[in-house]
Formats: structure tokens, C-alpha cells, sequence
């Protein structure tokens, strides 16, 4: 075996600005779907991001044929 | 002493604009949506439409129809507010009506006419309206004459109401005009804002304060309606695409090739000043704030930060060079949108394809500041039905309905959920295809030979034996090689045809783990990637073993 190498996971995100054999330290050139906490134990160490997933009791705003266009929070005392 | 208390709160409500519809959330507790009838004065979502908060109230701007989704007021109908022009008059906003049967008491908000048939939109303030007939009296601060005298003809109407947003009795001789269409709104220092007028779209148009219905520029004290617009003095000014209020302290106007902000208030010593002159901001919602009070926007050359006063700075340009060009998002054909994450203490900039919902987003993260004080960019893509066309911060009363919401391609607004290892699409399951790359680093020690891979081993989250939730799936793997690091780099990005590959178990890191395969090259890239269905992962650690093997041949 050879010396063993510690590889870096990128938690500084992509980079793709520098020479391609100056990747800078803890960056990748390439990447997607992937965040630096991790969803299974939040912790710093890169994993993948989480779900999509329903909102509230997952009621369809309208039909599922026309996106959400906008969206506000309103406060009121009744 | 015993001590007695109530607590009173407001109620935060989430509205969502979809369809020709607007939702509104009738049960705080569960994050249960109903529809609003806009029926009388129905809206258009083909076009652009934008929404903000103001007087317990959402404003809904969308062109030529400007409307009122009002959850606070108590409705009044009648057959004539005016039923003597020589003794009575319409009330004022703010003037106080009273029930001459049921006594119960109101703050008239708006009305819609000055004489004949009107509705009266008002807080109730004690008892009920409670039957058709009912006379109802008050006393208007000013004018004459001043009396308030009008008989109800239907039973009140409580909130919430949708109805056209109008100048204040309808009466333009004495409320003035707001523009005949706008696109862009918003709230500041107690005036609502209007702005993105086809007709004259680098205006921008503000009511009178604490009072929406008032846009009247000829009145001259401090609080009266104002319009104007942003550039240098004697210039026409750039056609404005953002209106983005800080507080009450600052508004910026995002225009197409420059930004203006406006500190204070513009009839008492407030002052317009240029943000900058090389970039403008992309849309309506391509902006947002972080918790320090930095400004982030969509800008002529990627993602920009700046602090107001101050001088933006495009992040995005060392880490992401030509982004925009990557991207190639047009205003016509996209929509781009930045939403900041309390919870997670990031940026959501989503571009997604107003056709398709195809989309291309970045989660700017803001706890991996570099030496520059720059986060980290990390690309995401969701499916096409998952594709991002609004989204907010919902700082809901309910714990478990709080965080930062998307507006989606189908109709849907989703979470990013930490226990979901989907995109979760109805009942189908959308695996997550999450991958990265890991180099190109040289393979031997020493510059310009030759290394040997003898070995990976790879730790991911968890430990034996699996079953916990917090235990990392298994990750693929795949090794590319080539004399230069331009060659790797290319061969992982196409992903075929890798030297090695293989899967490495989860969770933790199994015995007999290390992968003793050899390749022989000059640089070599790591490919991690998992894109099965209802899994997860996350890395802990990981070690190739290189040695120096000869001159490059």
C-alpha cells in the first residue's frame, strides 16, 4: 500500500475560478445535491441535502397544472 | 396576589397566489389552506403578479388589477352612504361608526364610494353589526358637513375580503391616481409602494403613510402621497424590476443596469442615492436579506452582497466565474428567486424556467465563510414539478410550520425537510441524485510523475450495526485517472468510463472497507455519488493511498 492521503471533503463548495491542477483546498469543481451539514446528524461534514417534501396539512394551492406564483405572511390580531 | 394573564397575540397567516386563486391559511395550527373567493374581481397569474404584507392586509399587485386581501375588517353594505348630501357625508378613514342598536363600534378603513350603494371595510373594536337596517352614525374629523348617517342593507361581513384596491372613496379628485398598472409593491415607512408601470416604468409611486388608499401627490405635509423616480438629476432613470424595503430605514430599487436606494422618507429630508452603476438586480424576488443586515441580489454578473450604505460585491465571480452566462436565465423566460434560511443560515437562489419549471438552484452557504468572508456555493437541482417560482421565511406561531417555504411548479409548497431522503412528488418518491467530486489531485508526491492508487477507504456517517437514523446508505464510487487534471476532471463530469468503481458500505466504515485496486496515472479524481431511492449519506472521512511510480511516459 502507499501513504495514505487524507481526501478532503469540499465544505467550502464548488469552485470552478482557479487552474484546473490548483483546485483550492476543501472546494470541488463538480458537484450537486450535496450541502455542508448533513441531514442524518447535522453535522459539518458534507452529505447529501435533504427532501422536498409537502408543506402545512399539503394542500394544493389551485391545480397542479399552475406553479405557486407568490407567497406572503400576513399578521393580524384576529 | 394571584397574578391573571392573557396572553394576546397576532396571528401570522400564511397567503399563496396560484391559479387564478388566492389561498389563504384558515388553520394556524395544522397549516390548513382555503381558498379565497376572488370571483368579483378575479386575477391573472399568467401575468406577473407580486404580493406584500401591509395594515394586516396582503396587496396583491398584478398589472392592471390591484387588490386587497383583507383579514382584519369587518364588512358594511348599504344602499346609500350618503342618503342626505346636504347633511350627511361619507366617513373618512379613521373616523369612528357606531351601531344605533347593537352599539358596536368601528374604525372605518376604506370605502368604496362617495355617494350611493358602498361598502365599508373597518375594525370592529367592540360588540357586533347585527341586522340588516341597522343605522349606523359617526362623525367625520373634517369637512363638511361632518355627520355619518347610512342604514345597513345586508348583515356584516366578517374578514377575510378580497375587493379591488382603489383610492380611497374611489374619489381620484380628492385621493388622486395610482397608476393605471403595476407589476411591483411593497411596503415602507407606513406607505405602500407601487411601481413597474408599462407606462412609465421608471417611476415609482408611494401613498400617503398609515393610509394605502391615499395617493394624492398635490397635498404638502410631511405624510401626503409621493411619486418620483431613481437616477442622476436631469436623467430619465432605469426602469425599475425590484422594490426592496429595509425595515423603515432604506428602500432599494433594483433596475435593470443600476440600483438606488432611498434612505429615509422622501417628503421629510429622505435622499436617493445611487447603490450602484454597473449592475442592476434580475427580478421582483431576486433579493433578500441575512440576519446582518446584508443585502444579497441577482445581479447583471451573478450573486452580489453589499451592506447599505456601501458597494456590491459579486460573490459569486472568484468561485463562479461567467455564472450568468452558465446559467443564461432571462427575465422573459425565468424567474429567480433568493430566499434566506433562518433555520440553516443560508441563501436559496433558485432559477427555474418559467415554462418548464426546469430548474438550476444554489444553496449559498453561509456557515463556510473562506478567508474572504465568502460562503460556499452548492449546486442543487429538484425535479421539473419541484421547481421554485416564489418563496418566504414563514415565521409561523406554529413551531412545527415554520421555515422556509417554495412555491412549486405544481401547485405545491414544499419544505426542505431533514428526515425526508426524497423529493417527495404526491405519492411518487423522487431519488436524489447527489454526487461529488473529490479533486484532481497529482497521484505522486512529487511534481510531474507518475503515482499508483493502491487503495480508498471510505467513512460515512453512522455505525455498525445499521438500523439508526442517523446511519449513512451506501456510497458509490468511481475513479478517474488521466496524465492532466483537465483530463480528469472531464472524465468524472461525464461519468463513464471510470479506472475503478465500486460501492463502499454504510454505515460507518465496515471491516474490509478499503478498496485495494490499483491504477497508475499522473492525477486522478474521486467520484461519490448516491442516487438511490429513499436514501441518504454523508461522508466522515476518507484516504487513498498513493505512491510514487516513475517518470511520466
Amino acid at each position: 500500500m502507499g501513504r495514505p492521503v487524507k481526501i478532503q471533503f469540499p465544505l467550502l463548495g464548488q469552485h470552478k475560478g482557479m487552474a484546473t491542477s490548483k483546485q483550492p483546498f476543501a472546494t470541488s469543481f463538480l458537484m450537486n445535491n450535496m450541502r455542508l451539514y448533513d441531514v442524518l446528524d447535522k453535522r459539518a461534514r458534507g452529505g447529501q441535502r435533504p427532501g422536498l417534501t409537502a408543506w402545512g396539512d399539503g394542500d394544493l394551492i389551485g391545480d397542479a397544472s399552475n406553479p405557486v406564483v407568490a407567497m406572503c405572511v400576513v399578521s393580524s390580531i384576529v | 396576589m394571584a397574578i391573571s394573564l392573557t396572553e394576546y397575540i397576532s396571528i401570522r397567516r400564511l397567503v399563496a397566489v396560484s391559479n387564478d386563486e388566492i389561498w389563504w391559511e384558515d388553520n394556524v395550527a395544522t397549516g390548513s389552506m382555503t381558498e379565497l373567493d376572488t370571483s368579483a374581481y378575479p386575477i391573472d397569474t399568467t401575468d406577473q403578479l407580486n404580493i406584500f404584507e401591509a395594515y394586516q392586509k396582503a396587496f396583491v399587485v398584478n398589472g392592471a388589477k390591484l387588490g386587497v386581501a383583507d383579514f382584519i375588517n369587518t364588512k358594511l353594505s348599504t344602499a346609500d352612504i350618503r342618503p342626505n348630501d346636504s347633511t350627511n357625508i361619507a366617513p373618512l378613514h379613521g373616523t369612528v361608526l357606531t351601531g344605533g342598536t347593537s352599539g358596536a363600534t368601528m374604525i372605518v378603513d376604506y370605502c368604496n364610494a362617495v355617494n350611493g350603494a358602498a361598502l365599508v371595510y373597518g375594525f370592529t373594536t367592540s360588540g357586533t353589526f347585527d341586522e340588516a337596517g341597522e343605522v349606523i352614525t359617526g362623525t367625520n374629523i373634517s369637512g363638511d358637513p361632518t355627520a355619518v348617517s347610512f342604514t345597513l342593507d345586508a348583515l356584516p361581513v366578517a374578514p377575510p375580503h378580497w375587493y379591488p384596491w382603489t383610492v380611497y372613496n374611489n374619489d381620484e379628485a380628492t385621493y388622486g391616481v395610482m397608476p393605471n398598472k403595476a407589476y411591483l409593491g411593497c411596503l415602507y415607512n407606513g406607505r405602500t409602494v407601487l411601481s413597474g408601470n408599462p407606462e412609465s416604468p421608471n417611476n415609482w409611486y408611494m401613498s400617503r403613510q398609515t393610509n394605502p388608499w391615499d395617493f394624492n401627490t398635490n397635498a404638502t405635509d410631511d405624510q401626503a402621497a409621493v411619486a418620483g423616480h431613481s437616477s442622476d438629476l436631469g436623467e430619465l432613470g432605469d426602469i425599475v424590476r425590484s422594490l426592496s424595503p429595509y425595515k423603515d430605514d432604506y428602500l432599494s430599487f433594483g433596475c435593470a443596469n443600476s440600483m438606488w436606494t432611498l434612505f429615509g422618507d422622501p417628503r421629510r429630508g429622505g435622499a436617493v442615492r445611487e447603490l450602484s452603476l454597473t449592475t442592476g438586480n434580475f427580478g421582483a424576488n431576486s433579493y433578500c436579506w441575512d440576519n446582518e443586515n446584508n443585502f444579497y441580489f441577482w445581479g447583471n454578473n451573478g450573486l452580489y452582497r453589499t451592506q447599505i450604505p456601501g458597494n456590491p460585491q459579486c460573490i459569486s465571480q472568484f468561485k463562479l466565474p461567467r455564472l450568468v452566462k452558465t446559467e443564461a436565465a432571462s427575465p422573459l423566460t425565468h424567474r429567480i428567486t433568493l430566499v434566506y434560511d433562518r433555520d440553516r443560515h443560508g441563501i436559496l437562489v433558485a432559477i427555474t424556467a418559467l415554462a418548464t419549471g426546469v430548474n438550476s438552484n444554489y444553496w449559498y452557504d453561509l456557515n463556510a465563510l473562506d478567508e474572504q468572508e465568502i460562503g460556499a456555493f452548492f449546486p442543487e437541482s429538484y425535479p421539473a414539478t419541484c421547481g421554485v417560482y416564489s418563496g418566504v421565511y414563514y415565521d409561523s406561531n406554529t413551531p412545527s410550520l415554520k421555515g422556509m417555504l417554495l412555491g412549486n411548479t405544481d401547485g405545491y409548497i414544499r419544505v426542505f425537510d431533514d428526515t425526508v431522503k426524497d423529493d417527495v412528488v404526491g405519492e411518487q418518491l423522487n431519488a436524489i441524485n447527489s454526487f461529488v467530486c473529490l479533486g484532481p489531485m497529482p497521484m505522486s508526491a512529487i511534481p510531474q510523475r507518475n503515482g499508483t492508487l493502491s487503495g480508498i477507504d471510505l467513512t460515512v456517517a453512522g455505525v455498525q450495526p445499521s438500523g439508526d437514523a442517523d446511519d449513512s446508505n451506501d456510497v458509490d464510487f468511481k475513479v478517474y485517472t488521466a496524465r492532466t487534471a483537465s483530463k480528469t476532471m472531464a472524465l468524472a463530469t461525464a461519468n463513464t468510463g471510470p479506472n475503478i468503481a465500486g460501492t463502499f458500505a454504510g454505515p460507518g466504515n465496515v471491516r474490509g472497507t478499503t478498496k485495494r485496486q490499483s491504477v497508475r496515472a499522473e492525477n486522478v479524481v474521486f467520484r461519490l455519488q448516491n442516487t438511490a431511492e429513499s436514501e441518504s449519506w454523508a461522508f466522515e472521512n476518507m484516504y487513498a493511498y498513493l505512491s510514487d511510480s516513475g517518470r511520466k511516459k
